[in-house]
């Protein structure tokens, strides 16, 4: 079984034609995934302005770190929780999409970004965490901000591309992209 | 209506509503914007109520990311002003944006009066106090996000 029958098994599971049944309920979905944004991305970047000596200067680096990341974490869960939701009654569409792949990618990518600054300079944060912040550390910071960026500008592309056809790639008018918007609306 | 009117006609809402790319990058900076606010107001949220940072160190905290946080509102203020000038007419009739736009003065002047006052008390504003703060800035700021994304669904119609 390919990946594109798997997707299209999820897309014909009763649990898809339940997500699929109801606007509102995909629409609530929706909004907690993208609120969902503040608790895992909005945490990060605290920890990023951090690293990269932007902001909460004062505070010691492992302890911004510690105190965040369950949040963080916690928040990860729900929207991927919430994305499953959201990926079952559409699986085939979202498995055609250029912008999720990338998404995918761009999450991996974090989270070996995480991996790799967690197991090396990370260790030896109580050596420099009240002084300035090392190179590698800083590095970990901008990468891991800039992949966030990434992944946020991906998620918001999703709706958008050439198997939407939801009117997004008409001549510009009367706010095409309005209509493009709504994945909810079929 | 004559307002709306008078806004399509001009130059800005001209360029904006023809140029299919600014919607798109409006709509990615909006939610940057929502990164920077809302993690800030989430952080500062969480330390009144007593997880995260030490209570001790709330005043400071308040005062570090209070830049940030204003900085991340004027973001998704001009972000979300151009995508409402993207289909002035539509969004003026759309009822989700409405109850978000009565929601956020509320949101905003309670977190900018009340809520700051609390979280720069010195010496820390007592547990109960602030996590009531904490509790109604997080209820209206919820609401202001969940009408927001339910702008979406109610605009193609």
């Amino acid at each position: 079984m390919s990946l594109f029958d798997f997707c299209q098994w999820l897309h014909d599971s009763p649990a898809a034609a339940v997500m699929r049944s109801s606007s509102a309920t995909f629409t609530v979905i929706n909004s907690i995934h993208a609120l969902g944004i503040v608790l895992v991305a909005g945490t990060i970047l605290l920890v990023d302005l951090r690293l990269l000596g932007l902001g909460l200067r004062r505070e010691p680096v492992k302890d911004v770190v510690a105190r965040i990341i369950p949040v963080t974490l916690f928040g990860f869960a729900m929207m991927a929780l919430t994305g499953l939701l959201m990926f079952f009654p559409e699986a085939v569409r979202y498995y055609k999409s250029p912008a999720f792949r990338i998404k995918l990618v761009l999450l991996a990518l974090l989270g070996l970004n995480a991996l790799i600054f967690h197991l090396t300079v990370y260790r030896d944060a109580p050596k420099w965490e009240l002084g300035p912040v090392p190179v590698r550390a800083r590095i970990a910071g901008l990468f891991s901000l800039m992949l966030w960026i990434g992944v946020i500008a991906a998620g918001r592309s999703i709706p958008y591309g050439r198997d939407y056809d939801l009117g997004f790639n008409r001549a510009p008018g009367r706010s095409p992209a309005l209509v493009a918007r709504c994945l909810s609306c079929r | 209506m004559p307002l709306i009117q008078w806004i399509e006609s001009t130059w800005l809402d001209t360029a904006i509503r023809h140029s299919v790319a600014t919607i798109r990058i409006a709509e990615i900076i909006h939610l940057l914007g929502l990164t920077l606010f809302g993690g800030t107001v989430f952080i500062l949220n969480l330390t009144l109520f007593g997880f995260g940072p030490p209570r001790r160190a709330l005043a400071r905290i308040a005062g570090e990311l209070m830049p940030w946080t204003v900085a991340g509102f004027l973001v998704m203020a001009v972000s979300g002003s151009v995508l409402f000038l993207s289909s002035p007419d539509r969004f003026y009739e759309n009822p989700a944006l409405r109850v978000k736009l009565a929601i956020l003065p509320l949101a905003l002047i309670f977190q900018f009066t009340i809520h700051r006052k609390i979280a720069f008390a010195d010496p820390p504003a007592a547990p109960g106090r602030a996590a009531l703060a904490a509790c109604l800035s997080s209820v209206l700021w919820i609401g202001v996000g969940f009408a927001g994304k339910a702008i979406g669904p109610y605009a193609v119609q």
